[in-house]
């Protein structure tokens, strides 16, 4: 059995190759951009990428958004080549988590003394405060030949115009369909469509001011199989086309039977069935309009995995070919606010499930899991707004997942998005509309999840 | 939800003990008219202090540039007469930017019924600031000057939690909860009517007669089609004459038009204010006042300065990411404070379970701990809560009374059979606080909300190349509008 589709792997690997010349082909100043949807596998060529420049003797800089994104960068760096050297600048307060320790890793503070490594990682933030520090006292880091930057759609310009004096070439790699910076004060908006905007993606302003900037995208998804590519399409431009590295039928979930005595666990049982059977299960409440922080849609994601830790689910896959009992750590809950999170964290700690993941939306962007359970952003909403509708949102939810996805919402859920759409506001320099954007991916994902839909 | 309870008991509820906006004692109040749907065209505008009255002034055909500039003009000397004096008043010396500047200890404040009026006097400054004042048809020195002052202040307005412009729609729907959406929370008749219906009316009635009333800039009551008729006499009496001595005699009915426009949003206006002014300030409303003060003070030096105030039409991509970070601390800090101000704007804060608040029953001021093989001390309070607490361990909270201090980290939570939760909380430091440590037997709330400041972002003065056009050069740094180049220039 061919545990993989041989073509959509071939592709990838040109486009890699591709960008790769692109990249050691600038010859001044320049970049490249390379698009990919959800696990695509990314960081994996970030790593190789980094290989490929320290082989040619390039010193190069790995940046990333967040912390957690930059441990597993130091991680996956370390391990591709042992004998190189991998320098970590932290943020003040931040600590190296054990499981991103490596012996070639070498912790840098000040940061300012990395100047001479090889291959130096960190924030965004961290590298831009070292290459250029606030406080004229304090020594700067010195320039590399390369920076390289991951996750840069989640990047903001101003963020980015910090640290991009540090190397003359540039490769942005992201994801275009999760969520986009953001601001909570409105007066933000002011700068939409105009070059000097702070708020649109550091690809964004690179192509931008130099439009000649070779745009790639990757063509394949490693995490998700054809049953999540299938949703996954929803979030991106109908040109992007790409496919599932993983042949259909290698992932599966098995579970064991267990006595269902009452209507909600047989409920709950059938969407287990479902998505373990097409990849999807979409579970509703009955139609209510209810507060964000809804305890009976937490209530029944609770119920939901104390019935799937009953049943013994039990996974194969490409990389784990004999059945294994699934790991409830790897199963994350994804929701949309912070008091969502606190609340599912509380009951799921109640009943002895502590090691399920539960966060947002923003801070599961990069992570994997086998299972994801999806707090529907809609759920128990009157009005769709520009936050709930936001396709970034439901892209990361619905992209975490290896195994299968469940989405947990409410029955009236699907007519917030079946009405006409609000008209929305227009910026001169801007065609893409967020909002409808929004509109248009949550009612292709309703449609998608029309066949494994379950009534709690 | 109050929402919902303000529709029960008729009439808007308060959502503040305090008053969390500054109310000089003599703000410069301006009512505006705009010309039909002419942005940058005022067709009427009153102006004054309350106990001063308001000048009308009405420039007749507001499309005739003479009349207009004529009307602005009286106008700009009433007001850059006020506006620039404060300036000179008493005050302190501080350093800005490396130079000295004189802050004046009195707020320059000035009152507009609603943030529309905001933006046509933003419009117009735009329209006056860069007049030239040699040449063929020169403008009045004074014009361009106003424009500055305009332009700037219609600027500084999208501060969040500023005071130097006020609008009352803003000012009555910060502080009380309508029944109304987004739309007609504009209406200044309506809100008013929703704060205080007559007696015995319900507050959904009130509104929706209030509503009628034109409060401007835009003419949306009919009182465009008015003007236009006695504005069509006023042409075809002056007969293309601009002469003041003739325009003068000829503007009478349209000044007692516009009178009585400018009369009525005049009185709600001052209404709408003194009513608020009868509340408590909030404490931290004197720190935001001082900021606006500074950026006051700051922007007088920079009209004196060499450039006359001259600034840049669009900001550098560096100016605008530093001038985003700004908004988003000065929006941060102004929701931290109002809450830990006022227990009332702490309630949907407890309700979103980011704060916590109850009855302190131990405090352990000399407990120590070991961190890094030193024992540090480490003060612990315990308190109860009468509603359950979801809080995930090790969460950073801040005291109310310490909200500028170190955090707190939340240690246990323990349900309690009465439903609420005894909750343990560490002191992340062995500082003493400036408020001392929580008294057993007090109440006390504890958020994730502080007045901290929070981390800015630093930009290299040059454009990295990411961040330039391949083929566009930068203005003149010397119409620098945030003092970004002089800043670094210091840093060097």
């Amino acid at each position: 059995m061919t545990h993989f589709d041989q073509t959509v792997i071939d592709a990838a690997d040109t486009i890699a190759r591709a960008v790769r010349e692109d990249f050691m082909g600038i010859a001044d100043e320049g970049a490249v951009t390379l698009t990919a949807i959800a696990g695509a596998g990314k960081s994996t060529f970030v790593r190789d990428t980094v290989n490929t420049c320290t082989s040619a003797g390039m010193r190069v800089a790995v940046a990333a958004p967040t912390n957690e994104q930059v441990f597993s960068l130091v991680a996956s760096i370390a391990d591709s080549d042992p004998a190189q050297a991998v320098a970590y600048v932290p943020a003040q307060r931040v600590e190296l988590p054990a499981w991103a320790q490596r012996p070639n890793v070498q912790i840098v503070r000040p940061a300012h003394q990395a100047g001479n490594a090889t291959v130096v990682v960190g924030t965004i933030d961290k590298l831009a405060a070292a290459r250029n520090p606030r406080n004229s006292g304090v020594p700067k880091l010195g320039t590399f030949d390369a920076l390289i930057m991951d996750e840069s759609y989640q990047a903001s310009a101003g963020r980015y115009y910090a640290v991009a004096d540090i190397a003359p070439r540039h490769l942005c790699v992201g994801d275009g369909g999760q969520i986009h910076p953001f601001t909570t004060v409105e007066a933000g908006m002011q700068w939409r469509g105009l070059g000097e905007d702070p708020l649109q993606t550091a690809v964004g302003v690179l192509r931008a001011n130099h439009p000649e900037t070779p745009l790639h995208r990757f063509p394949i998804t490693r995490r998700l199989d054809s049953r999540g590519a299938h949703i996954a399409r929803c979030f991106y431009p109908s040109d992007h086309v790409f496919g599932a590295a993983v042949a259909d039928g290698v992932r599966q979930m098995m579970l064991g039977s267990m006595v269902a005595p009452t209507a909600r666990d047989r409920a709950l049982d059938h969407a287990l069935d479902l998505a373990t059977e097409r990849g999807w299960a979409h579970l509703e409440l009955p139609a209510r309009q209810v507060l964000t922080c809804d305890p009976d849609t937490a209530e029944a994601i609770v119920d939901l995995l104390i019935r799937l830790r009953g049943r013994n689910a039990r996974l194969v896959c490409e990389r784990q070919r004999t059945p294994a009992p699934l790991e409830f750590a790897r199963v994350a809950v994804g929701v949309a606010h912070n008091d969502q999170k606190d609340l599912m964290r509380a009951l799921l700690d109640a009943v002895g499930l502590t090691t399920v993941v539960v966060d947002t939306a923003n801070r599961l962007q990069g992570l994997e899991f086998d299972i994801c359970i999806c707090w529907h952003p809609l759920a128990g909403l009157d009005e769709a707004d520009e936050f709930h509708l936001e396709a970034g949102r439901m892209c990361v939810l619905c992209t975490r997942h290896r195994h299968a996805c469940i989405v947990v919402g409410r029955a009236g859920d699907r007519e917030v998005v079946e009405t006409l759409p609000p008209s929305t506001p227009a910026w001169p320099g801007i065609d893409a509309d967020m909002i409808l954007n929004g509109w248009d991916a949550h009612r292709g994902v309703f449609a998608g999840l029309e066949q494994v839909r379950v009534a709690l | 939800m109050l929402a919902a309870r303000a529709h029960l008991d008729g009439r808007a509820l308060r959502t503040a003990q305090l008053r969390h906006r500054a109310l000089a004692s003599e703000p410069f109040g301006i009512v505006a008219w705009q010309l039909g749907a002419e942005p940058y065209t005022i067709a009427a505008l009153g102006a004054g202090t309350r106990a001063g009255g308001y000048e009308l002034h009405v420039p007749g055909f507001p499309l005739n540039r003479d009349l207009l500039f004529a009307a602005t003009l009286v106008f700009a000397e009433q007001f850059c007469t006020w506006f620039e004096s404060v300036a000179a008043g008493p005050g302190q010396e501080t350093t800005h930017f490396g130079g000295s500047l004189h802050v004046p200890d009195e707020l320059p404040q000035i009152l507009v019924a609603n943030v529309e009026t905001i933006g046509l006097l933003g419009r117009l400054g735009r329209r006056l600031a860069y007049l030239p004042t040699d040449g063929d048809r020169p403008a009045d020195p004074l014009l361009p000057r106003l424009g500055r002052h305009l332009m700037w202040i219609a600027d500084y307005a999208q501060t969040p939690g500023q005071q130097l412009i006020v609008a009352a729609t803003d000012l009555l729907a910060s502080h009380w909860q309508t029944a109304m959406s987004t739309y007609e929370l504009g209406s200044l008749a309506a809100l008013d009517a929703w704060v205080d219906p007559p007696a015995g009316t319900h507050a959904f009635h009130a509104a929706a007669r209030a509503e009628r009333f034109p409060v401007g800039p835009r003419p949306e009551h009919g009182e465009g089609d008015e003007a236009q008729q006695l504005m069509q006499a006023f042409n075809a009496a002056r007969a293309g004459s601009v002469d003041p001595g003739v325009v003068t005699t000829l503007l009478g009915p349209l000044r007692t038009f516009y009178d009585g426009l400018v009369a009525g949003t005049w009185e709600l206006m001052w209404l709408a204010a003194e009513r608020e002014r009868a509340w408590p300030e909030a404490p931290s409303v004197e720190r935001r006042a001082r900021e606006d003060r500074i950026a006051y003070a700051a922007h007088v030096a920079w009209m004196d300065g060499p450039v006359q105030g001259r600034r840049r039409a669009r900001r550098t991509p560096r100016a605008a990411a530093l001038r985003l970070g700004e908004l988003e601390a000065a929006q941060s800090m102004c929701v931290a404070e109002e809450a830990i101000d006022d227990p009332l704007r702490m309630t949907p804060v407890l309700l979103a379970g980011k704060a916590l608040a109850g009855e302190i029953i131990a405090c352990e001021a000399d407990r120590r701990e070991r961190i890094n093989n030193r024992n540090l001390k480490r003060p612990r309070v315990t308190l109860q809560t009468d509603e359950p607490c979801v809080m995930p361990i090790g969460k950073g909270l801040w005291w109310t009374r310490a909200a500028g201090e170190k955090e707190w980290t939340v240690e246990r939570i323990a349900p309690m059979e009465t439903g609420g939760s005894t909750i343990a909380l560490v002191l992340q430091t062995n500082r003493q606080l400036s408020a001392g440590l929580p008294v057993v037997g007090e109440r006390a709330c504890f958020s994730e909300l502080n007045t901290r400041d929070s981390h800015s972002l630093y930009l290299p003065s040059a454009a990295p190349w990411t961040h330039r056009p391949a083929d566009s050069s930068f203005a003149d740094p010397s119409t620098d509008i945030e003092h970004t180049d002089t800043e670094n220039e210091e840093a060097a």
